[in-house]
């Protein structure tokens, strides 16, 4: 099975020339490509992508073979209308045209199409550009989803990180009690302050430095309690 | 590729055809024979745009089924149809006319 036959994408070809079409739609089957709508002028193609006004079904288009020189609206306005929609605007459009003149052919690409094939088209070329296109479109469209799941994974990552609880920036404290002012102007004792705004909690104890002080006091304070119960006891 | 033949009913013109495209020639010349009597029509009346987007269209479909002659008849036309050269373009048709007389198709 050739890529061509595992794309399965449909393609919509516009020619004015009812022998050009019939000529694309022929050598596109013998090569798999059986899905193929036709239509015989830009307003027709229209229709079959769904832009008229009063909308229409997505025929989920895969690939426009566009002609140029067409009456009424030529290929490349046509290009450049169907490129203005939102939900077109990622399909390759291939112009296949017997018009040579350079100018043509950038105006072409101004307008969003992808490559060009010069007519009388050979059959080896169309195939080539035509599985070239489709895979650009595929890689695009995988370019797409996987942007859209990382999004929503960016999204969820946000919401994750406002609920962690993180201290940051300067912390108004007091010098001589250690009291912190929160938010509101209120000053509240540290534990509390930390135990609100992180997943930290506190569990008790007594530092080196402080159980010798303590100690120092609570010896002074026996000292005293016992000198004053003498005196008491003598008068 | 084309091979001259030489039969008694004069010249014929081997072309050698696509098979996938075997359902699509017979119509496609027979759309051609009709593009000479519209093509008369509009020379008759001045109408050289008419002769012109047939050249054209002719140009850009003639080699795609394997005719490489009408894609350059085609052409000439379109060209003259440009320069309003009446001569050319009848000259043209005759051309045409001629290589759809002789013109046969073999498919490989």
């Amino acid at each position: 099975m050739t890529d061509a036959m595992q794309d399965g994408a449909r393609i919509l070809i516009i020619d004015d020339s009812r022998d050009n079409r019939l000529l694309l739609r022929a050598m596109l089957a013998a090569s798999g490509h059986a899905d193929v709508l036709l239509a015989e002028s830009a307003r027709d193609a229209f229709h079959h992508l769904g832009m008229e006004e009063s909308g229409g079904p997505d025929p989920q288009v895969g690939l426009i073979l566009l002609d140029i020189s067409m009456p009424v609206l030529d290929g490349i306005e046509a290009c450049r209308l169907i490129k203005a929609v939102d939900r077109l605007r990622d399909v390759p459009i291939i112009m296949v045209t017997a018009m040579t003149d350079p100018g043509f052919l950038v105006s072409a690409f101004d307008a969003g199409a992808v490559d060009y094939i010069t007519k009388p088209v050979k059959k080896m070329e169309l195939l080539a550009r035509v599985g070239s296109a489709l895979r650009l479109k595929q890689s695009m469209d995988t370019c797409r989803i996987q942007g859209l799941a990382l999004l929503k994974k960016n999204k969820e990552l946000e919401r994750a990180m406002q609920e962690v609880k993180v201290l940051r920036g300067f912390i108004p404290i007091c010098m001589s009690c250690k009291k912190i002012r929160d938010d509101g102007g209120y000053w509240q004792q540290i534990e509390s302050y930390i135990q609100k705004h992180s997943e930290a909690l506190f569990s008790h104890g007594v530092c080196p430095d402080c159980y010798q002080k303590l100690s120092d006091q609570y010896l002074k304070d026996e000292e005293f309690n016992s000198q004053k119960g003498g005196f008491d006891h003598e008068h | 590729m084309t091979q001259n033949n030489d039969a008694s009913n004069g010249e014929k013109i081997l072309v050698r055809a696509d098979p996938d495209l075997a359902d699509l020639i017979p119509g496609f010349l027979a759309n051609r024979l009709k593009d000479i009597a519209t093509m008369q029509d509009a020379l008759a009346r001045g109408d050289f745009e008419a002769v012109r987007i047939l050249g054209h269209s002719m140009k850009g479909a003639g080699g795609g089924y394997g005719f490489d002659a009408i894609t350059e008849i085609g052409a000439a036309l379109e060209q003259a149809a440009k320069g309003k050269d009446s001569g050319s373009i009848g000259k043209g048709l005759l051309d045409l006319f001629a290589y759809l007389d002789r013109v046969e198709v073999i498919y490989d």
